[in-house]
């Protein structure tokens, strides 16, 4: 079925309160999925997993591990990017505040993907941004999420690249600055400078990185444009999962509650 | 190419709106705009919605023309119109259908209507009507297109449909007086608008749509043609009836037909949920106020033409038929207050400019009358005020500033939100109340807190509640860490995050958050749907308890075949009945 944009970050904010998530948290969580989605990042089907598994079930605060005047490390707690990147964007903006690029490391984060809007947020602020992780049976796939600020809007763009033989899990990438100090680590950077950005992201990126794949800023756009415009197809099934979560946050109606709302 | 978070057309920065006029000595403060009870005795203006889509079809020439006029001699089957806006199309379509008098509710929750409608993009074709002839009679219960922008229902007036059909197919047209208590044979329920139920998305209506970018545009002329039919409608069963004896209702008459509205609490969390929307709303007419109080040049004709436009008002009002006590009394005072003041102005020679008059209305009058006193002078000036038609849209987004110093925030919020700080919600009823959404069509509603179930699915309207929380949290954390920041805040208390964004971008308006404890025993939920419906342009305000309202739309507007001239483009404001 298709949804509009509107009707679909209401279901899900809905939705998410349903699941317990405090009012800065769902209509964070809404508008992630939502977005993701509609930019052609799959935002649904990451949200379809989640949605099995506990992480959009456990609400414990994250922990701030480490912090300096330009990085910090997060404990994402193994929740979803939906609770537990919180503010770490945030976070990553203050510290490019005070440095070229600022660092944010959230370890034991799960769908990752979903951080796209925060970065998108960034932009809006004309914020040069990144987001990485690595991913894969064998955490082989590097996934790069950038957002440049532009004229009119932000410009972002996803690629994943296969690194071979480089990398051991747990450890840091042999030669550059990606680091894999924990499992299902994301790694968020933000620069008020685009050219410092750049400049620091190809320093960043493997020798032997392949890519595999890439979404540029106008296929991201073409895709919101034509979310925005035809709707939103959204799988049957998980529209009436959301549905159902939506429906804990209805009161049940009785004589007394009608007479809430009129004569 | 289509902004990435506009949720409405952008206006101007507001820097642009205020050139001119010093903030702090020509516009109203916040404190008195943003009262509840201020709001609730807001009145339409000239740059209420209605106002502006009329004076936008009648620039740009809109041809509306009926394609299919499908109904049977008892006025049930469905008409479809074709509208040129420019080089844009749209459709109007409208069913109507048999409806007991005993299933005729105004509520939400109803399930069947005299009418259902809808106002898509393009022209409609045949396989297309009849998919709209399923899905729009379900209402909510259907699933729409992405090529429909409103849908809508109405029901007949018990009180004058018949009566106006019956008049009409005798031969006579219907007593005037009768249209002066119920102005109008239809009244709509329900306006979705907004990407509900798979409509178009507000930003694709921005993208695409260049004749409904305003806020509200799109819905506002669904009911516009939905006055008309009713009309047409009424005339055909007229005609049905008697052929040889109908007649067609005096253009007069019909000019004076508006179209009903029933408008309940669904409306008030809109203005909780769209802040700098509605602080946008605001500030335009404040600033349209502050330019013709500070620049409207004060000269004999202009005092006449204010004096006779007051005399407009007194005769509206005394047309104004209304059963709420407190409503009354509040007419009965403006007629007062406004023949008072008409006395005052004669031959006054103190009044040199208009500054002499706004300091004497607050003195002098109560609420009503200032507001519409105001109303008044902003309509004597067009040339200074116009020019903000298309400014009361606005792009939204809460924005958090996560660098600023937290000792700032707390500053912020002992500076705009002190009206929030000054309530005890320990006393019980401060917290009277609270809102939630029923299972019943998602209908919002009001519960007592301390005696029925629900609390716990609160709706998040009580800003107040949820500042002075968020403010004893900032405290309580600047004690342990005075040198703190707003980011190392919120890592620390992560559910003050939308609170914080609130209170941060609404402190950079010059009208913030409405100023109001929604929770409290004693706050009237009809004041926020009259400031909403004031905006709108609604006339004849009729209260039916303090949770619903019913009003009229497009009452003296031009009719359709008068969007060719600008006859009747503007004088529409507090409308008269015709004589005779």
């Amino acid at each position: 079925m298709k949804v509009s944009r509107n009707e679909l970050i209401e279901l899900l904010k809905l939705a998410f309160e349903g699941l317990g998530f405090d009012q800065g948290d769902y209509e964070n969580a809404a508008k992630l999925v939502t977005y993701a989605e509609m930019w052609g990042l799959g935002g649904l089907e990451v949200l379809a997993r989640a949605l099995v598994g506990p992480s959009l079930r456990q609400h414990q605060p994250v922990q701030v591990l480490q912090e300096d005047h330009h990085s910090a490390v997060i404990d994402g707690q193994d929740l979803s990017s939906l609770l537990c990147l919180r503010s770490a964007a945030d976070l990553a903006y203050v510290k490019c505040l005070s440095s070229p690029v600022g660092k944010v490391m959230i370890t034991r984060c799960q769908h990752r993907l979903l951080v796209f809007q925060l970065l998108i947020s960034l932009g809006l602020r004309w914020v040069a941004c990144s987001a990485s992780w690595w991913a894969g049976p064998e955490d082989d796939f590097l996934h790069v999420l950038n957002v440049f600020p532009g004229e009119r809007n932000p410009l972002p763009e996803y690629s994943i690249y296969r690194v071979k033989g480089e990398k051991v899990k747990g450890d840091k990438v042999k030669g550059n600055k990606i680091g894999l100090t924990s499992t299902r680590q994301l790694d968020i950077y933000s620069a008020q400078s685009s050219q410092a950005m750049s400049a620091y992201l190809l320093e960043l990126l493997p020798p032997s990185a392949d890519l595999i794949k890439t979404l540029n800023s106008g296929d991201m756009l073409a895709n919101y444009e034509t979310s925005l415009v035809d709707g939103i197809g959204v799988d049957d099934a998980l529209w009436s999962k959301l549905v159902s979560l939506a429906a804990e946050m209805l009161v049940p109606s009785s004589d007394q509650s009608r007479s809430g709302a009129g004569d | 190419m289509i902004r990435m978070n506009s949720q409405a057309a952008p206006g101007p920065a507001t820097a642009e709106l205020l050139d001119g006029l010093d903030i702090n000595a020509d516009l109203r403060p916040a404190a008195e705009v943003m009262d509840l009870n201020r709001l609730g005795s807001l009145q339409p203006f000239r740059h209420s919605f209605m106002r502006i889509l009329v004076r936008q079809m009648v620039r740009d020439q809109w041809q509306v023309r009926c394609n299919q006029f499908e109904l049977d001699d008892r006025g049930y089957g469905f008409a479809v119109y074709t509208i040129e806006a420019k080089a844009e199309i749209y459709s109007f379509v409208v069913f109507a259908a048999f409806l007991q008098d005993e299933n005729r509710n105004d509520r939400v929750i109803a399930e069947q209507w005299d009418l259902t409608m809808a106002l898509l993009r393009g022209p409609v074709k045949d396989n297309q009507l009849q998919r709209l002839r399923e899905a729009v009679p379900l209402q909510e219960a259907a699933r729409m297109t992405k090529d429909m922008l409103v849908l809508s229902r109405a029901n007949r007036s018990k009180r004058m449909f018949d009566y106006v059909v019956d008049s009409l197919a005798s031969g006579v047209q219907p007593e005037i007086n009768r249209f002066k208590e119920v102005g109008y044979l239809c009244r709509t329920t329900a306006v979705y608008g907004s990407g509900k139920f798979g409509m178009a998305d507000w930003g694709a209506v921005q993208h695409q749509c260049q004749s409904f970018a305003g806020p509200f545009a799109a819905e506002m002329f669904c009911c516009f043609m939905l006055r008309h039919f009713s009309v047409e409608q009424a005339q055909h069963i007229a005609r049905c009836k008697a052929p040889t004896t109908a007649v067609n209702l005096d253009s007069d008459i019909r000019r004076y037909v508006g179209i009903g509205n029933a408008t309940g609490l669904g409306m008030a969390p809109f203005l909780i949920k769209h802040p700098q929307l509605i602080a946008r709303w605001l500030l335009v007419r404040e600033v349209a106020i502050a330019r013709v109080v500070k620049m409207g040049e004060v000269t004999p004709d202009r005092l006449l033409e204010l004096q006779a436009m007051m005399k407009k008002v007194i005769q509206h009002t005394r047309e104004t038929t209304v059963e709420d006590a407190k409503q009354a009394e509040r007419n009965s005072q403006v007629i007062v207050d406004l023949e008072n003041l008409t006395e005052l102005l004669r031959g006054n020679p103190a009044l040199e400019d208009w500054q002499w008059l706004k300091k004497r209305l607050p003195e002098q009058y109560c609420q009503d009358t200032i507001e519409i006193v105001y109303s008044l002078l902003i309509e004597l000036y067009p040339d200074l005020v116009d020019f903000m038609e298309n400014d009361l849209g606005v792009e939204e987004n809460l924005q958090l500033r996560p660098e600023i110093a937290l000792d700032e925030l707390k500053q912020t919020i002992e500076t705009d939100y002190n009206w929030s700080l000054a309530i005890d919600f320990n006393q019980p009823e401060r917290q009277h109340v609270f809102w939630y959404r029923s299972e019943e069509k998602m209908e919002p509603r009001l519960g007592e807190r301390y005696r029925e179930a629900g609390a716990d699915k609160e709706l998040p309207v009580q800003i107040a509640m949820a500042v002075k929380a968020c403010y004893e949290r900032v405290c309580s954390h600047l004690i342990r860490y005075p040198n703190s920041d707003v980011i190392h805040f919120l890592l620390e208390h992560s559910d003050q995050t939308s609170i914080v964004k609130r209170i941060q971008t609404m402190s950079q308006l010059v009208y913030g958050d409405i100023q109001a404890n929604l929770a409290d025993q004693q706050m009237q939920p009809i004041h926020l749907l009259r400031a909403k419906l004031s905006f709108f342009g609604v006339s004849k305000f009729d209260p039916k308890s303090r949770l619903w309202v019913r009003n009229t739309m497009f009452q003296g507007a031009p009719l359709l075949n008068e969007l060719d001239s600008d006859r009747h483009l503007d004088e529409w404001y507090f409308p008269l009945a015709p004589e005779g």
